[in-house]
This record gives C-alpha cells, structure tokens and sequence, in this order.
C-alpha cells in the first residue's frame, strides 16, 4: 500500500532522523527542564506574590501620558514593531501630530513643549553615597482634562501609536502591561493555584506549555522534511517514472502529504506521553487529566505540522526547495516575534501560538474561541494548498505546466 | 590564474548569484525591521547578530550545491581541475561577500548616529560565518544542502532558548557585552570547513 511504502521512505530517511533528534532535543532542554518542581502553593504572609496586569484607568492613565511626553522630550521612542527593538525619531510633521494629541491628553500646550528645555528622564542616578537613587525626572506638570474619557484616552494612545509607527508602549496590545501592573495580593495568587489545580487539573496547564515549546520547533522543521523528500525524487528523477503510472495525481499527492504528517506525528506523541508521566512524576498524589497533554497536541500542533509540510509540498513544486525553505522561514520569524507577549496574544492568524506560563487558565478560555478559528483556519488552508498542488502535479504530467519558476540555476552550470 | 578568475566568474554569475541576491535581500530587511539609528552600543549589536547573521546561511551552505545534481558531479570529475578547488573559490568570494555585507551595514550603521565599531563588524561577522561554516558542513558531508540549512537554522534559533547551554558558541554574545565567543565562533567556523574539505576529499571524491 502506498501509504504505508511513503512512511517507510520517510521514517528511514536521514532527514527524519535529524526531525526526531531536533525535537527531543527541544523537549528535553525546554520542557523537561521546566517540570523538575511542582509548581509551589502561595503561602500567607509571603513578601512577593509577582505582578499583575489590571486595566485599571486610574493607574494607566497618568503614568502612560506621563511616558509620552517623556519620550517626546527625549526625541526617541522605544518601540518594538516586529519584536525586536527600534528606537524611532519622529519626522517634524509626526511631531506636530503627537504635539496635537499630547495637548489633548496633558493639558501641556505647544508652546511649552517646544520651549521645555529642562527635561531631565526619570530612573535611577548613582548616588553620593555610590548607590542607585530614584529621581522622578523633569518634564512640565501634567493635567488630565476633567472630560477626557478612559475611552477617549485609549483612542488618543492608538493615534499616537500609529504616529510613532506601531509596537510602542501606547499600542493596545503593550499599553496595560507597560503602565498597569499591580502587586498580586495572597487571595489572587492562590485563586489562580485553585483554578491550575481545579480547572486545568493540573495537566491542561503542562499541556500548553508543552505544546508551546514543540509549537516553536513544529512550525519550521516539517518543511525541511517536505522539501528534502521532494528533491530527493527529483533527484532520482522520479516525477518521470511517476507520470507514467496509472495512480492519479490527487490520490498520489495526498497519500503523500498524510504520511508526512503522520510519521511527523510519531516523535510528538511520543513526546506528549513522556511528558505526561515527567508531570504524574512531579505530582504523584493529585489528580489529573490523563489525556491533557494528548488531546491539547491534536488540536494546537497537527494544523502547524499541516500547513508547515503544505508549505514545503506546494512551493517545491512549482519553485525550488530553497525558496520554500525561504518561505516558511519568514513567515515563523514574523509569526514569532509579531507579539512581544509570551502568554495571552493568540489572534485569529497568529501562526505560532504562545501560552509560555503554567498560570493564565482564565487568558485561554478566553481566547478559546479565536483558537478554533485559528486552529481550524490553518488546516482547511493547508488542505487547499495541497489540492492546488495535486492540480499543478497533474497539470505537469499533462504537459501543460511546464514552467518552472525560479528553477535551480545549477542545472545550468557551465563549470 | 586567470582559469581561478574565470572559474570565479562563472560560477558567481551561474550559481552564486541568486543567493547573493537573497542575503541582500535579507540586509534591506534588516534595516527596515530594526532601526539602525541612534542606538547605543549593546543595540547595535542585536541587527549584527540576530537577523544579519543569517546572510551566512544563505551564502556559505550552498557552496555544494551545483555538484549535488549528479550529472553535474559526473561532468565535473571528469574536469583536470579539482572539485575542491572549485568548491574552495566559491567558499572564498562568498566569504568576502559576507564580509563587504557586514562591512557596507556597519558603515551605514555608523552613519545614521549608530555607536558601531569594528568590534561590531567583527562580531556579526563572527556570527554570521559560524552559521554559514555549520550549513557548509552539514550540506557537504551529508551531500545534502537541505539538511545544511535545517541544522544551521535549528542551531539558530536554539541560541533564542539555549543561551547558557551553548556557552562559547553563543551567537548573541555582544548584545549581552560580551566579545569573548566570538573568537571561538571564528577559530570554530575554520576548523568546520577544514574538516568538510578533509571528508569529502577522504571520503566521497
């Protein structure tokens, strides 16, 4: 059966081999490392509980607006478009903008802005003493107008983020987290180990944390996988010996892609389960959910394995390998570092889903239902994918598309 | 001399060219996805070593690439001039190409206030050509380009997670002020393509 001959070609491929040794190498450095301690219960009486973000309008509003004309006297604004860092510097008509917005959000007016020149930034200074003090900084004194709404304020934020070109610290995804965290109190920090303990049963938790770190891994490797099998009939010139068989093209092409997917599947249960007894090990006496980790891989995992391979099926066979190494590489790098949040930025195209906290429970169910549609999203596109390349495979042995876009230049070699 | 020079051009226009193509491709984007003005000395580090360095991969691990077409391979056996000779040229203009790359964006660098000096350029470099020398490895003793780029890329990205596993190999080492490593990415980087040249000539000529 040629299911069962594709997986054989895979599982005893070298390419395989490196999958699997990539991928327990990530689970044992990432994971297993991460689940040598149970997670500890908050005690009464504790000094730290950690920080929260909490929207809270009070505290938002004048430390943000604060921040802005901070940074607006400086020059410079931090900010972090594709998760890496940029220090931006605005264009003389973007600061006449912000200058608009500051105005509306401080009561600062133009004038004074434009003839403060004894701004000094807030933070830490060495001391006579030799020790770090804390100075408040120097910018004009702020005054909220007594009508502007929370509402109006996030608006004037969003402009302003817009301005300074997206990814500051005023944007809606960075704002609360950046000028809104509180001290968690004992009755948070042991609802949130009640709820870990009670909701998650312990394992759902460790189940996203897994299937967060094998995401990151499972959503470039597949298509090294895809790729090398590719080439390698190419290669061998197998398309020749193919074209000439009965099978017909769809059936080839996804009897294919659903042996790739399945052996690539293999080292991920494989993992899932040492995962499950590396938790009942650190938990021996609760109770949990046996099928957690399983049932959590099937859904986050299998559509990035789908659409990653898809990737690597599709763009080989109308380009080259390398272009579809190029391809997928770009989209998990901007996938990636899109958000600079680790845990409760899942959006409805986000390739890559984070979840990096044992903790957050509430975060996900309330992201449950964007996650369907993103988890469902990805897999009917991969499908699609591999239907349009069953369509060009039999285009190809028809004869009618010939043309191979950006074709390996080697072939032409002259050396 | 002149058959080096001929080799050299022939082989830039027919095989290296689409790759070069893609490395400059990849420092347009870096200089749009970071911002490479104003940025102190630990900052300017991060463009160097996180996204630039990847232009190693592109350029160094397909050096083997031609000949693993078979009927090329075949064609050049059969050549009076070595197959590591040729391999050898093109691994020495693409790393000269790396570094007028690291070299041009630095300059640039410096020019929009950035606070770059050559232990920056040497830095990213280092970065760069160790990423480049694993894929040149892994594609020439595998024979496979493939798994050339899959084991750089992995190791890549292992350096976002594995910092302190890594130790000397650590590829982001300036950003954290750090130089030290990058002595042992480039004395690294040279002892992995002496021993790519060694096994092939050893073992699969």
């Amino acid at each position: 059966m040629l299911f069962f001959k594709e997986c054989k070609k895979i599982i005893f491929s070298l390419i395989f081999v490196i999958y699997c040794i990539v991928l327990s190498g990530f689970y044992f450095t990432q994971f297993s490392n991460d689940c040598q301690y149970p997670l500890e219960k908050p005690h009464e009486g504790q000094t730290d509980y950690g920080t929260i973000s909490k929207e809270v309008p009070e505290i938002i509003m004048p430390s943000a607006i604060e921040g802005l004309v901070s940074e607006y006297l400086s020059g410079e604004f931090s900010a972090y478009p594709y998760g890496f860092y940029k220090c931006v510097k605005l264009k003389e008509k973007d600061k006449k903008k912000l200058v608009e917005i500051i105005t509306e959000l401080s009561g600062i007016s133009a004038e004074t802005l434009e003839n403060f020149d004894n701004y000094e930034p807030s933070g830490y200074i060495m001391g006579e003493d030799g020790n770090p003090v804390y100075t408040n900084g120097n910018i004009p004194e702020i005054n909220i107008p007594p009508m502007l709404t929370y509402d109006d304020f996030r608006e004037l934020m969003r402009k302003a983020d817009k301005i300074i070109g997206g990814g500051s610290k005023y944007s809606d995804e960075n704002i609360v987290s950046n000028f809104s965290q509180i001290p968690k109190t004992y009755e948070d920090a042991l609802a949130e180990y009640e709820q870990f303990c009670k909701d998650d049963k312990i394992t759902g938790a460790y189940a996203r944390l897994f299937c967060d770190y094998m995401g990151i891994d499972l959503s470039i490797l597949p298509v090294f996988v895809a790729v090398f099998l590719a080439e390698r009939d190419k290669k061998s010139r197998m398309e020749q010996l193919v074209y000439s068989r009965k099978i017909s093209s769809a059936k080839l092409i996804f009897t294919r892609y659903i042996s790739l997917v399945f052996t690539m599947l293999i080292p991920v249960f494989i993992t899932a389960l040492l995962a499950y007894a590396k938790v009942k090990n650190i938990y021996p006496d609760n109770e949990l959910d046996k099928f957690a980790i399983l049932k959590t891989a099937v859904y986050w995992l299998i559509p990035n394995i789908m659409a990653s391979s898809a990737v690597g099926m599709f763009v080989t066979e109308i380009t080259s390998g390398l272009i579809s190494i190029f391809v997928q590489g770009t989209w998990w790098f901007a996938s990636i570092f899109a958000s600079s949040e680790l845990t409760g930025s899942i959006r409805n195209f986000t390739f890559v889903m984070r979840h990096n906290s044992l903790l957050g429970y509430d975060i996900f169910q309330n992201e449950l239902h964007t996650i369907v549609f993103n988890r469902l999203f990805f897999t009917i596109i991969s499908v699609l994918v591999i239907l349009l390349n069953a369509v060009i495979f039999e285009m190809k042995r028809r004869g009618v598309f010939n043309v191979k876009l950006f074709e390996n230049r080697s072939r032409k070699s002259e050396t | 001399m002149s058959n080096y020079l001929k080799i050299a051009a022939v082989n830039l226009k027919h095989n290296t060219a689409p790759h070069l193509l893609l490395a400059i491709v990849i420092a347009l984007l870096t200089s749009v996805i970071f911002g490479i003005s104003s940025l102190n000395e630990s900052e300017s580090a991060q463009p160097l070593e996180m996204f630039l360095s990847l232009t190693g991969i592109v350029l160094l691990t397909p050096i083997f690439l031609p000949e693993q077409n078979e009927n090329i391979r075949e064609l050049v056996r059969s050549k009076r001039i070595d197959y590591l000779a040729i391999c050898l040229i093109r691994l020495v203009y693409s790393v000269i190409f790396l570094a007028f790359i690291f070299g041009i964006f630095t300059i640039i660098m410096h020019h929009c206030e950035s606070d770059v000096t050559i232990q920056h350029f040497t830095g990213g470099f280092a970065s760069g050509i160790f990423l480049g020398a694993l894929g040149f490895f892994f594609a020439g003793i595998t024979n496979n380009s493939i798994i050339g780029y899959m084991v750089s890329i992995v190791y890549y990205i292992g350096n976002f997670m594995l910092k302190d596993n890594l130790k000397h190999w650590y590829l982001f080492s300036m950003s954290s002020g750090n130089f030290d490593e990058k002595y042992w990415l480039l004395g690294s980087s040279a002892v992995l393509f002496i021993i790519a040249f060694v096994i092939i000539k050893k073992f699969r000529k």
